[in-house]
């Protein structure tokens, strides 16, 4: 009878065991020694000494995860000799990944951290003892840029009739989008501020998930939504939404998505600067490393995502996924991310969400 | 369905004891939301329902929910021990040498799991709660939970990619 | 009938023995990861989905099949065996299939689980085949306010879980809408009930508190009360697959859980748990046992399960149709669609028509190597109730731990479990009922969230659920659902007074 119980275990044991072995047999592995390139001028040493690690401070499945995941295998698969993993820290806007970047891995420059605009705005809202200037900027990566649409029968045909209804009576105009203080909501307060409106008369709608405002705006539910370009093309492109704008600067110019009909998907949506509404605001992600690194650890990284940004790899992966080029090395991307920091906050603020 | 009219006397009136503190604590649960409820910022944002509205229901109706547990008690409503189960009797009192035990493993597993890592931790708690539990053989008890947490940290780690922490067998694998 | 055509062609695409293969693995990857609590089936789907890449996209859509469904599945074997789900949607299932596990019909309990997932994943995918355009013309009519109405419906699931007493259930009730509180503010953003920790704003998760509550509480009490005297296998008793009385008993509920799965999981925040529990309410009124709930009746299991998995299908109706990801999977496939460059949405089935319908294609056939998997699993999976049962708990206390520190990698959560997990010790102690705590946790946050977001985007006006023709409906029948029932106690009460 015992020998009989422990057969059991032993064999929902091997049924886990077995199918684990034959997940990882699937995984496809890099070959390593490759095409490792040389490594950049700016890099004196042998870099990575060891494995690199990338945190994605969010649960798997979401942006940053993807982000950090797409980035490890370029770089293991083309850039690096050692192995490159990611983690998940998931929390709070990413701020709980924020703050064991900055405590336990001070100083190691084997450890990077997605992260990007709205780890701007959930540090401001969650009042989070660590903050930005505690990490050692390497490399801002991407940008996807947000639309304003309304549904197809919305009697808005362009952004002038919604903005004029906006200024009579800010309670009426309802936007939907997603969590509060995240980037939707940045957006919407932004053009508050920039149209003349009192931020804190906004009526916007936070919905926990982008389908479920995408359902609220195609139901007619509110007057317009927000949210990423990426996320609502293809009802866009389908008729099913009009885009009013998009929050790229005037005259950009997009790269194209693989798997859509239109070339440059959102090239053809008027930005909210051509529209007299002097807002530009990209959903940018980046990567910061631990504070008090040493400067060659640092110098090695930023090459390290250099070379990263140049393979071909990457440029598929970009094309893949619909982000945009948005890179800025090392201390520019630092005076950025004061800056960007700064008018966030300052829009938060006026909304009431930060004291 | 009420007992109240058990054969021992004492032991309702330590039951009727208890019954009272849980509404107590019940009560104070419901105090301590009314209370953590004030210190919710309301953003003065555009929203007709602030932050604090449903928490003060909430909180509310806790003290209440008290109170009226309180008064069922006081006249003369108890329910009485739980149903049966297979492995519990519920007319035994509670055996707090065995909770302990089982407490102190979770407690060693807690402050153990990322200092000495996912597999030592997860060994000792599985040992730790046999023996709580009754079993006797220590040694082939912690052999088995090497076991159980060794391919349980091989499956998450190497099949599925989620890291758990190595802990003083970093190193080996 | 154009639409049985093209169903054809996607099976003539998905049935070749290479990707009858490629179902299997990915069924059986998918259940055995579903299995391990605290891995529901976005992390499964999320974690799996690699494997898939390196395939071609037909073998990936029909392994990845596989995974979605077996992910769904896979959460309600251990609710059953070891009283710890996995995912929000099976915690239903353990208040029932657990009860029976213990009586010694956890084989019948886990067949009816696999038999009620097959029925009610081919009916709601058939349902998915020819159904989707009107439902979606349907789902985007609820708003915020027909969603407060469909939560309040589902809150008379509270009467089905009570338990012996009134009061004792409500402060159960409470409690769970408390925990439910803790985190950030949907609508405001503001932190609540955190405590100045961090890792409490993403709020405390309900798999956490139904583990806690059910498996670490059950354990504690168990160690408490701990029978020194009785042999400690519960036996199978009876017949190992279900008899001819539970079949007849399960086979309406699949029926009627299927009925409410798939429509609720088509609306964009209907959701897997609010069918689970209307279903289980619902079998409650209609059963011929009703005493038997709470002591492990079969229809709590089948009809729960059924809507589980029908729901599953549903969330393909928005996703395919619309581009609308209404789940966190949902989110996570479409994540996975567009790296075959398909874009989900009112152009998918033009564009890319072969493989939309060989992936509906591979969806029968995912159902069907489910069952054909999990069927015979059921043998084996009981053996883990003639485990010893030191090592059963101490089992169940690792799987725990491991299931809730992996989610976040953090020690705080394993704070929280131990924490609720001693509630649920005195919840038991007391003989309060601990289902009712979950019930709140899970729809505390969505009622209020739902009933903010109407007043604002009403501006205030409480009439709205009253003036839109589906909230009115949908609250009538809600108030039936609470009065109908006390009434007929009433009369019958008459009937047999002492």
């Amino acid at each position: 009878m015992r020998a009989h119980r422990v057969f059991g275990i032993l064999l929902v044991a091997a049924l886990i065991a077995g199918s684990a072995a034959f997940a990882v047999q699937l995984r496809p592995r890099a070959s390593l020694a490759q095409d490792a390139s040389p490594v950049a001028a700016q890099c004196p040493t042998e870099f990575p000494t060891g494995t690199l690690q990338i945190m994605a401070p969010a649960a798997p499945g979401g942006g940053w995860d993807t982000t950090a995941r797409e980035m490890a295998r370029v770089l293991q698969e083309n850039v690096v000799n050692q192995p490159v993993e990611v983690f998940n820290v998931p929390g709070a806007g990413g701020t709980v990944g924020l703050a064991q970047l900055a405590n336990e891995h001070r100083g190691d420059d084997h450890t990077l951290m997605m992260m990007g605009l709205v780890m701007v705005g959930a540090i401001a809202t969650n009042q989070s003892p660590v903050t930005l200037d505690q990490t050692t900027p390497i490399m801002r990566l991407i940008a996807e840029y947000e639309v304003i649409v309304v549904p197809a029968d919305s009697p808005y045909q362009t952004l002038g009739d919604l903005i004029a209804d906006l200024q009579t009576d800010p309670g009426a105009v309802t936007w939907a989008g997603g969590s509060a203080g995240g980037t939707d909501h940045i957006l919407v307060g932004l053009i508050a501020q920039a149209v003349g409106v009192d931020p804190r008369q906004i009526n916007y709608v936070a919905f926990s998930g982008g389908g479920e405002a995408l359902a609220a705006v195609l139901g007619g539910q509110v007057s317009a939504g927000v949210s990423g370009l990426g996320e609502w093309q293809a009802q866009i492109e389908a008729g099913e939404l009009r885009a009013l704008a998009i929050s790229a600067p005037a005259g950009w110019t997009a790269t194209p998505v693989a798997g859509m009909a239109t070339p440059v998907p959102g090239a053809d949506i008027p930005t909210l600067q051509e529209q007299g509404v002097d807002v530009a605001l990209a959903n940018w992600r980046g990567v910061v490393a631990p504070p008090e690194i040493s400067e060659e650890g640092r110098q090695c990284l930023i090459a390290l995502t250099q070379q990263m940004i140049e393979t071909d790899a990457w440029q598929e992966v970009m094309a893949r996924n619909g982000w945009q080029p948005f890179y800025l090395a090392g201390d520019e991307y630092g005076q950025f991310l004061t800056e960007e920091t700064e008018r966030v906050v300052g829009v938060l603020r006026e909304i009431g969400l930060v004291e | 369905m009420e007992r109240g009219d058990q054969p021992d006397s004492s032991r309702s009136r330590t039951e009727i004891v208890a019954e009272l503190a849980l509404a107590l604590g019940v009560v104070a649960i419901g105090a301590l939301v009314l209370w953590q409820t004030n210190e919710i910022r309301v953003a003065p944002t555009y929203s007709r329902i602030g932050p604090r509205v449903v928490p003060t229901i909430v909180g509310a109706g806790l003290i209440l929910l008290g109170l009226w547990l309180a008064a069922d008690v006081l006249t003369g409503h108890l329910t009485g021990p739980s149903e049966e189960s297979e492995d519990a009797d519920p007319t035994l009192p509670t055996d707090w040498r065995t909770v302990g035990l089982l407490a102190a493993s979770l407690v060693v597993y807690l402050l153990l799991i990322e200092r000495a890592g996912f597999v030592i931790a997860s060994a000792l708690l599985f040992t730790g709660a046999a023996f709580a539990m009754g079993s006797r053989h220590p040694i082939r008890d912690a052999l088995l939970g090497l076991a159980v947490a060794v391919v349980l940290y091989i499956g998450f780690t190497e099949g599925l990619d989620l890291r758990l922490p190595a802990g003083w067998l970093e190193g080996i694998s | 009938m154009g639409a049985l055509g093209d169903l054809a062609r996607g099976f003539e695409v998905a049935l070749t023995p290479e990707n009858l293969l490629w179902a299997f693995v990915g069924v059986l990857l998918g259940t055995v990861v579903g299995v391990l609590p605290g891995i529901g089936p976005a992390l499964t789907v999320a974690l799996l989905l690699p494997v898939t890449f390196s395939l071609d996209p037909v073998s990936a859509f029909i392994m990845f099949a596989g995974i979605y469904y077996g992910g769904m599945y896979g959460g309600s074997t251990t609710s059953i065996l070891l009283n710890t789900p996995g995912e929000s949607a099976s915690i239903i299932t353990a208040i029932e299939g657990n009860r029976m596990a213990r009586k010694g019909r956890g084989a019948a309990a886990l067949a009816t689980a696999a038999i009620g997932s097959f029925v009610a994943g081919t009916i709601a995918t058939i349902g998915l085949t020819f159904l989707s355009p009107v439902m979606v013309d349907v789902a985007l009519e609820f708003g915020p306010a027909e969603y407060f109405a469909l939560i309040v419906l589902a809150f008379s699931t509270i009467s089905a879980v009570l338990g012996r007493s009134v009061v004792r259930g409500l402060i159960s009730l409470f409690l769970g809408l408390a925990i439910g509180l803790v985190g950030i503010d949907t609508l405001t953003g503001q932190s609540r009930f955190t405590f100045g920790i961090p890792q409490l704003l993403n709020g405390i998760d309900v798999v956490t508190v139904a583990v806690g509550l059910f498996a670490v509480g059950e354990t504690f009490w168990v160690a408490s009360r701990l029978r020194h005297d009785r042999d400690q296998v519960v036996p199978v008793r009876g017949s190992i697959w279900m008899t001819r009385e539970e079949w007849r008993r399960s086979w309406k509920a699949w029926l009627r859980g299927t009925a409410l799965g798939f429509p609720i999981g088509a609306l964009p925040a209907g959701g897997a748990e609010i069918p689970t529990f209307l279903s289980y309410t619902i079998e409650k009124q209609l059963s011929q046992h009703p005493e038997e709930f709470g002591n492990g009746a079969i229809e709590g299991v089948a009809g729960p399960e059924a809507a589980n998995n029908a729901s599953a299908a549903g969330v393909l109706v928005p996703l395919l149709t619309l581009g609308l990801p209404t789940s966190a999977t949902a989110a996570i496939m479409l994540a996975a669609f567009q790296r075959y460059g398909l874009q989900p949405g009112p152009l998918l089935f033009e564009r890319n028509s072969e493989l939309v319908w060989g992936l509906i294609a591979s969806l029968y056939i995912g159902n069907v190597m489910l069952l054909v998997l999990n069927l015979p699993l059921v043998g084996l999976w009981v053996r883990l109730l003639a485990i010893p049962r030191p090592y059963l708990y101490a089992g169940i206390l690792v799987l725990a731990g491991l299931g809730t520190y992996s989610l976040n990698r953090s020690t705080v959560d394993l704070v929280v479990l131990y924490i609720i997990g001693a509630v649920g010790f005195l919840m038991r102690r007391f003989d309060i009922p601990v289902a009712p705590a979950v019930v709140g946790v899970v729809l505390g946050p969505m009622a209020e969230d739902h009933f903010r977001r109407a007043l604002q985007i009403s501006r205030g006006d409480y009439s709205v659920f009253v003036t839109r023709p589906i909230s009115l409906a949908i609250l009538i029948v809600a108030a039936l659902a609470i009065v109908v029932p006390v009434l007929i106690r009433r009369s019958r009460g008459r009937g047999d007074s002492r």
